[in-house]
């Protein structure tokens, strides 16, 4: 994630600035909704604490402090925001001790961020798959279904799934072959980072 | 090491099925080892492809725009609260708001142009937008859309205050109960009665409209003609209309938000049709905007914009719906992306 120009960006919004508001809300707000997400499994939960985090970004933003980065703080915000909500379900000891036992917060980037050109690129790529495979890819990535239970929602076999699917990432990857480099990138990046 | 050219289908299709069907944390590749990655280089990176693959659908189940909007209307309601004695100290201060746009054939025009003495040494200042502001003698500020003109004396005379408009303008007039304040426009009169409201008129309709904020405004014709209306009273909220071809009055509620936004570049969409979010950006930024399909005019765009710059609204619209803007001089086309 580009960080260069948060400083200017955080002082900005500090003066009222709308734009540099903008910008912030829209190069974090769904990566925050995913990760909110990502702790308590509910989505509309999840965009409720992150709307309510950049409301309060806004009316706070006078007196506002960030000793180390914007996106930490906004990162951190949400969490304390989702463990809030979890102890409010009462099921805290349940869920809450993983969490907490995370102390460190490490924002690995390409869990929650994509470069804008490759999510262009990307639904390019879905959208050009022949309609029924791009279905079949859909219901299995973003419905998160099971090869055997699109098989039966589309009275196919699983057998013609499991085939749809392997040419489903066969053509994605040549459509992104462009990206190759990138995507070792991440790899190696994330291994190195297994050896630190 | 499969590259991707010589892996089979039978290859894709296992691997497929590595990364999709096992259950979620046991597909993350187990073999890091430094010695591994050279042979499993290929694998790892159509791991972290469908990775991000996934991650760009998540993301996009979020719908930033409308979030936006959503965050913009809590701030709004917290603001309002704090702000609404400065806004009623405002309206002490200032009588009468009022816009008035009116192009009209010119001959009626002249005819007052003799009438009103034209006086260039008022106090004219350009605003931010690049508008023309006016401060009459009496204190009454006008701010002059482009293309237009307003005709005033360098002192009013003893009973009423009036001016001529050709053109769109907006008023803030001073208040003064002893002279009214009169706004001739084509072949309507406009006259302040009470606190503040606004006057609009469309040329290519050939129209004058009136639009009241606060306050009490009367909407008079030229043509007395005994058995149509001659004049109207017109309260907040409303609008009046005079029709120059068939000289008839009328009123309705105004149920356009964005009548200002040539001054303020304030725009309010709500599931408004591209079409006619369109017109408002032609109207506001002094641009032609077109779309390059009709099928593209009935988009629906949730937008709230205040003070942006024509691009960044552009911008916001084609990433809404996945279109591209193709730009010529100050021409714009809407297309889809191909």
């Amino acid at each position: 994630m580009e960080t260069k120009n948060e400083k200017e960006l955080f002082n900005q919004l500090k003066q009222g600035d709308k734009i540099a508001f903008e910008t912030i809300f829209n190069t974090y707000y769904a990566s925050l909704c995913h990760y909110a997400n990502r702790m308590l499994d509910d989505d509309e939960k999840a965009e409720e604490i992150v709307q309510d985090l950049f409301v309060n970004l806004w009316s706070k933003r006078k007196s506002l402090n960030v000793e180390s980065s914007l996106k930490y703080y906004l990162f951190r915000s949400v969490r304390n925001l989702c463990l809030n909500q979890i102890q409010h379900f009462k099921i805290r000891e349940k869920y809450a001790k993983n969490v907490t036992e995370n102390q460190d917060l490490t924002i690995q980037d390409d869990d929650y961020f994509i470069e804008v050109d490759l999510a262009k690129k990307i639904a390019e790529s879905i959208n050009s798959l022949p309609e029924k495979r791009r279905q079949i890819f859909k219901l299995s990535r973003e419905e998160g279904l099971k090869y055997k239970e699109i098989a039966e929602k589309l009275n196919l076999s699983v057998k013609t799934v499991e085939a749809q699917m392997g040419l489903a990432l066969k053509q994605l990857r040549e459509k992104l072959k462009d990206y190759k480099d990138y995507f070792i990138g991440l790899a190696i990046f994330k291994i190195s980072r297994l050896f630190d | 090491m499969g590259t991707n050219s010589n892996r089979s289908n039978e290859d894709w299709e296992r691997l497929a099925k590595s990364l999709y069907e096992k259950p979620a944390g046991e597909h993350e590749p187990k073999d890091f080892s430094p010695e591994n990655l050279a042979t499993n280089s290929g694998k790892e990176e159509i791991y972290r492809m469908a990775k991000q693959i996934d991650l760009h659908l998540n993301l996009k189940k979020y719908d930033s725009h409308r979030a936006l909007q959503k965050v913009y209307s809590r701030i709004n309601k917290q603001t309002e609260r704090s702000g609404s004695r400065i806004i009623f100290m405002r309206a002490l201060k200032i009588a009468a708001v009022l816009l008035l746009a009116v192009l009209i054939g010119s001959s009626i025009y002249f005819i007052h142009e003799k009438n009103l003495q034209t006086v260039a040494t008022a106090e004219v200042t350009v605003d931010d937008l690049g508008l023309s502001q006016i401060e009459l003698a009496d204190g009454t500020k006008v701010t002059l859309n482009r293309d237009s003109k307003i005709n005033y004396p360098d002192e009013f005379g003893t009973d009423t205050r009036e001016v001529s408009i050709v053109g769109e303008a907006f008023f803030e007039v001073a208040p003064n109960a002893n002279k009214p304040f009169i706004i001739h426009a084509g072949e309507a009169t406009i006259k302040v009665l009470g606190t503040s409201f606004s006057v609009n008129a469309y040329p290519e309709n050939d129209k004058v409209e009136v639009i009241v904020e606060t306050g009490k405004v009367k909407f008079s014709k030229l043509d007395n003609s005994p058995k149509t209306t001659n004049e109207l009273i017109l309260d907040p909220g409303e609008k009046g209309t005079y029709i120059n071809t068939s000289k008839l009055l009328s009123k309705c509620m105004n149920d356009d938000p964005n009548f200002l936004a040539w001054k303020t570049h304030k725009l309010v969409f709500n599931k408004t049709s591209l079409k006619e979010v369109i017109k408002q950006l032609n109207k506001a930024y002094h641009v032609q905007i077109d779309t390059a399909d009709p099928s593209l005019n009935k988009l629906l765009l949730n937008a709230h914009f205040e003070r942006e710059s024509l691009n960044f609204i552009l911008e916001v619209i084609s990433s809404t719906h996945g279109l591209k803007v193709v730009k010529k001089g100050e021409h714009y086309m809407l297309k889809k992306e191909a």
